[in-house]
């Protein structure tokens, strides 16, 4: 093998232009029938692949056509927006719960539903940036070395856009920003290795715990001529399961915190902190996020299990979500193709399905939450 | 359904004896830009970056959000220990007034760290943590610790800082100059040596056990540090140009290797890594396999002696050290030549 510079044989690349879906998975996705979906596709013109199956030909769609017809339908007036933009923090400080796959298929189920999403990496491990097809580690020339498209790489983080203090040389959202599923699929600001100073940089500003709180503030409102924001409907943030003044950044700027709590490893202790810490700050600021806590990794009909999901309700009740997500094999499968499991073609009812239902229900609660706060 | 515990209707409040904490209501009435205007963070255009430091204002202690810890409380209504308090014991003073301590160990400022640091410092509206002083007699003062920041205070063009001032014998002020930096960022191997030499030479301290209690660092470090001064001259030339060519782990090497007679090596291998050529661990091993190629010949290979019996050869003979060996060719049979062998010695007495 010719790569073998690189210790692998075969670079784990996902070419998201080439992953063809058939029309039944596209109208499940965005959840409407196939009928409509063809219609939609004829009455806007849109030039779907078709591929040959059998005597006759059936129309093959790529990822970036799937959010295209999302968008569309957002357009048309198909899908019910939000009151406002919101902003989201998935986070809590136990490693291993299904944060970065929640964060990730987060962001594409909005990008479904035909908003326009931004996911930020705000992990120096760059774990979403790897799930959504960046190497956060080689440079765009070793990248094509192994056969990659440049562009996979990562070139600048948040720490480059916010400018605070001259760590980090500034860059522009337009240097930055990816976008693996094209114009209309989740646009993603990446990590990689250099975030961890970042620490440092939030720890020496002035309003260290506000630094994000006021650059999204600036950017949402085009205050920032080099990073404007403002037209994003939902800004996500994966966290490192860790206390630094990037996770508390993070967690004091967002509207919601999505807490994935895992069932087979029950740890209260995590979520009983963030609420603490939530207590504090809602004290002294009035305001405090909504907690949405999704039970994860749960299978069914193992009593213990059982209990922990049922403890949980009991000591965060209204915050967890009924349905919960499976432990389920499709997670790791999916992830070893390089595909989230929301446009993995294989996956089944009980990891995209599943996902779909919690994703009904924390779009439900935002709603609420947003209605009751107008 | 089986469940562990039965569902009645009081709600646990603890697990495992550890209370839980509720999680608040949401309340997302008051908007983020409320809040961030009322703590004075959303102040349009640059000012959030870089707060004037009006003459009045000098580098507030009681401007809102200094300190990171704080900035969670909010402004108008301080809570208690909300902010440091007006430091007891600290004088504003005017740069100009502060002299260099002639104790300082530490020779290289880099400006990188430099400018990070003034950037913290302006970013925080003062110092975390005063510089230290004495008074001179002169009326002028002299600094004894916190150079990188009294420097840092230049680049922002402020004319005073905080300072304690602090009435400190000669003795002391050496000292502290050195454990004032050992604590910061970090001084070179060869300027905490520098440093350690120093105090010791000048009867500053007793001996080095002294000396590893004041600046807090281990008998071995210490003499580690020492073994510095045990390069040849030459070495040390160098070390005063750049102190952080040699680190206190290949010294001790290279002064043994200096002592064993090998002081020409030791200054070509120094001169060596001082320009770049070559890592400290492989000038110590270079240093080690010229001086063997040096001292001790190989010992050559032995040379075989061939030995015959009636016109024939019967066998190759080697000496290696201690030992004899003979190699007989193909057609002698080695019993043969054994016999012959025996017949040269005495046989064994039969008694």
């Amino acid at each position: 093998m010719e790569n073998n510079e690189y210790g692998v044989d075969h670079y784990p690349f996902a070419d998201f232009e080439n992953q063809l879906y058939p029309a039944k998975f596209v109208a499940e996705c965005l959840q409407i029938g196939t009928v409509r979906l063809g219609e939609i596709v004829r009455e806007h013109n849109l030039d779907i692949r078709r591929i040959p199956r059998g005597s006759v030909e059936a129309r093959g769609y790529g990822a970036s056509d799937i959010f295209r017809i999302a968008n569309i339908r957002r357009e048309i007036g198909g899908v019910k927006a939000l009151q406002r933009q919101i902003t989201m923090a998935v986070y809590v400080q136990k490693g291993g719960t299904a944060k970065t796959t929640t964060a990730c298929n987060l962001a594409i189920q909005f990008s479904l539903m035909g908003l326009k999403t931004l996911i930020i990496d705000n992990d120096p491990q760059a774990d979403v940036t790897s799930m959504l097809g960046y190497d956060p580690d080689l440079t765009a020339s070793e990248l094509e070395e192994v056969g990659v498209p440049g562009n996979r790489a990562v070139d600048g983080h948040l720490g480059n856009l916010m400018r605070v203090g001259n760590t980090y040389a500034p860059m522009t959202l337009d240097e930055v920003i990816k976008k693996p599923f094209g114009e209309f699929g989740p646009h993603l600001i990446p990590a990689e290795v250099t975030m961890d100073e970042m620490d440092l940089v939030l720890r020496n500003a002035n309003g260290s715990d506000f630094r994000y709180s006021i650059f999204i503030e600036q950017a949402r409102t085009g205050k920032l001529p080099h990073c404007d924001l403002s037209s994003y409907d939902v800004i996500i943030m994966d966290n490192a399961p860790s206390g630094t003044m990037l996770s508390r950044n993070s967690m004091i700027a967002s509207d919601f915190l999505v807490c994935p709590i895992r069932m087979d490893k029950f740890s209260f202790r995590a979520l009983s902190r963030l609420a603490f810490r939530l207590n504090e700050f809602a004290k002294d600021f009035q305001r405090s996020p909504e907690i949405i806590a999704i039970p994860t990794m749960y299978i069914r009909n193992r009593p213990r299990i059982q209990a922990n999901l049922e403890r949980l309700c009991d000591l965060f009740p209204g915050k967890v979500t009924k349905s919960p997500l499976y432990h389920n094999e499709d997670y790791s499968k999916s992830l070893e193709e390089g595909i989230p499991v929301s446009l993995w073609r294989q996956a089944g009812e009980n990891s995209a399905g599943a996902f779909r239902e919690v994703f009904a229900e924390v779009v439900a609660r935002i709603q609420t939450v947003l209605e009751a706060t107008k | 359904m089986k469940s562990s515990r039965p569902l009645g209707s009081s709600k646990p409040t603890h697990i495992q004896g550890v209370p839980v904490a509720e999680a608040p209501a949401a309340n997302l009435g008051r908007s983020m830009s409320e809040i961030l205007a009322a703590q004075g963070l959303l102040d349009d255009g640059s000012s959030v970056d870089n707060p004037p430091a009006t003459a009045e204002s000098f580098h507030r202690e009681n401007k809102s959000g200094f300190h990171g810890e704080n900035s969670v409380i909010a402004p108008h209504k301080p809570l208690e220990g909300q902010f440091i308090p007006a430091k007891e014991g600290v004088t504003l003073l005017d740069i100009e007034v502060i002299d260099r301590s002639p104790y300082q160990p530490r020779r290289i400022f880099n400006e990188a760290a430099l400018s990070l640091l003034a950037d913290s410092i302006q970013a925080n509206g003062g110092l975390n943590n005063p510089i230290v002083v004495r008074p001179k007699a002169d009326g002028r003062f002299e600094l004894v610790g916190g150079e990188r920041r009294w420097r840092a205070h230049e680049i922002l063009q402020w004319n005073q800082i905080e300072a304690y001032v602090r009435d400190l014998s000669d003795e002391d002020a050496a000292v502290l100059a050195v454990t004032d930096n050992d604590s910061q960022e970090a001084l070179t191997d060869f300027e905490r040596a520098l440093s350690y030499k120093n105090l010791l030479d000048q009867k500053t301290v007793k001996n080095q056990m002294t000396l590893s209690r004041r600046v807090g660092r281990s008998m071995a470090t210490i003499s580690r540090c020492l073994a510095y001064f045990k390069l040849p001259e030459e070495v040390l030339t160098l070390l005063e140009d750049d102190p952080a060519f040699i680190g206190t782990k290949h010294v001790a090497d290279l002064a043994a290797l200096a002592d064993e007679g090998h002081k020409d090596l030791v200054v070509q291998a120094a001169q060596l890594i001082f320009d770049g050529k070559l890592s400290q661990e492989a000038a110590v091993a270079w240093i080690k396999t010229s001086a063997k190629k040096n001292s001790e010949q190989p010992p050559a290979p032995p040379v075989p002696v061939k030995l015959y019996a009636k016109g024939r050869e019967l066998a190759d003979l080697k000496v290696r050290g201690q030992k004899i060996t003979l190699d007989c060719p193909k057609g002698v049979n080695p019993e043969e030549v054994l016999e012959l062998i025996k017949k040269h010695f005495d046989p064994p007495s039969e008694d």
